[in-house]
């Protein structure tokens, strides 16, 4: 019992060497498990990311899955370089998607490469259909009758400050229930024809049945740090006032080759409307649904047949 | 045999390549400010102030061609624009006699910045869709500004290359006599 810490102080001179050597082999172990627990995680992410890059719908065919390795060295161009080429059946003029949702076009392959030009690329260019979200879904989002909007405060800094006037009947339409949209002045009838106007003119009432206001343009890149807009082709009252939120997607073709996109690809929702004059119709400002300075996986689809 | 290794189309290459190398990859990663450093044109631009005029456009539509074989954009473009880059170095810089480091490096700068305005231009005229926006003030600021960091080493560079003689070095550029 004495000479206990004697011997603790002995055995600790007599063994320093071996607990050094033991605490020097527990160090590396612990800096092997940090480092396989990093690479652990870093595998974990690239699966996700394969995962949501081939959660595609089998319709528009079996896609070929690339990784992005590597942007453009162009400060004007838009692309990136992917891992894949003509080896792996990747053609020019193929769509890439993220899921199902359009990231650009193949315009270069190689054989063991190929070139993406994303679709904020000045040159890029194709069909879409812009269409409002259903009420449903809207309801959340939905702005007041004639309140002007400020510009989003995503637009990017430096560009045009514009207003934006959400259309009246849009959300009339979801606030005024269907009995007081018939109040008529005085004593007149409601399916009197020689009645004054109402308050709200029957068009504009309430119609469940009626599809979602519809636009078919074309989306075009706008080059970088901005975002690619949608020019309309016809600006067609009949078929609705487009809101801010709106979905844009591909509008593919009716005909055999006339779209390389596949119908429905999921492009962006609408940012922001751009006050146009003549009667070309106004354009839309459109957020992309892809974050392009985090590309990694991505998918290139087959072209739809005739295209 | 080694009389060759002295033609500066092939010493052009061999400066070129390897900077395309560099380009392409690390200064396609390393974007200051959003905006991928330019070394190509920098050669360019640099091949005019070492060689005049005449060399600098060989020099530029050397280094644009090389641009082009890894770009998407059209074939010619960038030699096009990178020649006349380095024809608009060489020609400012033959306004003087003396060439002092600071007018070297000026002169890299305010032709990098034409460059660089002219390339959307001239990609407008046949055709391109290339957006011109304000974005072109901030690419244009930082690709001037590093071109201009690096003035000096590219000049001696491009001095090698273009296999510039004595009496047709500007003077400050000029080596000393041993």
């Amino acid at each position: 019992m004495v000479t206990r810490p004697a011997e603790n102080a002995w055995r600790g001179i007599r063994d320093y060497p071996d607990v050094a050597e033991e605490n020097r082999r527990l160090k590396e172990q612990l800096a092997q498990q940090e480092a396989d627990h990093l690479q652990w995680q870093a595998e974990l992410q690239d699966a996700r990311e394969a995962m949501a890059a081939a959660n595609l719908d089998t319709k528009y065919g079996t896609p070929i899955q690339a990784r992005v390795i590597g942007g453009t060295p162009s400060n004007f161009d838009q692309t990136v370089e992917i891992d894949k080429g003509s080896n792996n059946g990747i053609e020019i003029g193929q769509m890439v998607v993220v899921g199902q949702t359009l990231v650009g076009k193949i315009t270069e392959v190689q054989s063991d490469r190929a070139t993406v030009m994303l679709i904020t690329d000045a040159r890029f260019s194709v069909a879409v259909k812009v269409e409002n979200v259903p009420d449903d879904d809207a309801t959340e989002a939905s702005v007041p009758t004639g309140e002007e909007t400020s510009s989003d405060s995503s637009v990017p800094e430096g560009e045009e400050s514009t207003t934006t006037t959400v259309a009246e009947e849009t959300t009339t339409t979801t606030t005024v229930p269907a009995e007081t949209t018939t109040t008529l002045p005085g004593n007149a009838q409601p399916n009197d024809p020689l009645a004054p106007p109402t308050t709200l003119p029957p068009e504009t009432a309430p119609d469940a049945t009626a599809p979602p206001a519809r636009q078919n343009g074309s989306l075009e890149g706008r080059g970088p740090e901005r975002n690619p807009y949608v020019v309309r082709v016809s600006d067609s009252p009949r078929f609705g006032q487009i809101d801010i939120g709106a979905v844009v997607r591909t509008s593919g073709g009716s005909i055999a080759g006339e779209s390389l996109a596949p119908a429905d690809l999921l492009v962006g929702t609408v940012l922001r409307q751009i006050l146009q004059a003549g009667s070309g119709g106004d354009s839309y400002e459109v957020r992309p649904a892809v974050a392009f300075g985090s590309l990694d996986f991505v998918a290139v689809l087959p072209r739809p047949p005739g295209g | 045999m080694l009389e060759i290794l002295r033609h500066p189309l092939l010493r052009l290459l061999m400066i070129g390549l390897p900077v395309l190398a560099l380009q392409d990859t690390m200064l396609t990663d390393m974007r200051p400010a959003g905006v991928a450093i330019q070394a190509m044109l920098l050669l360019a631009v640099a091949g005019g102030i070492a060689g005049g005029p005449e060399r600098g456009a060989l020099a530029g539509f050397v280094m644009g061609f090389l641009f082009d074989l890894v770009l998407t954009s059209p074939m010619g473009l960038h030699a096009l624009v990178y020649g006349l880059a380095g024809f608009l170095a060489g020609y400012i810089n033959s306004l003087t006699l003396d060439h002092p480091r600071w007018l070297v490096m000026l002169v890299v700068g305010v032709a990098s910045a034409a460059c660089t305005v002219a390339y959307p231009v001239a990609s407008a005229m046949i055709g391109e869709d290339v957006a011109i926006t304000s974005a072109l003030i901030k690419i244009t600021v930082v690709v001037s500004v590093a071109n201009i960091v690096f003035a000096v080493p590219a000049v001696w560079l491009l001095r090698w290359a273009l296999h510039v003689r004595e009496p047709d070095a500007p003077l400050s550029v000029r080596e000393e006599p041993v």
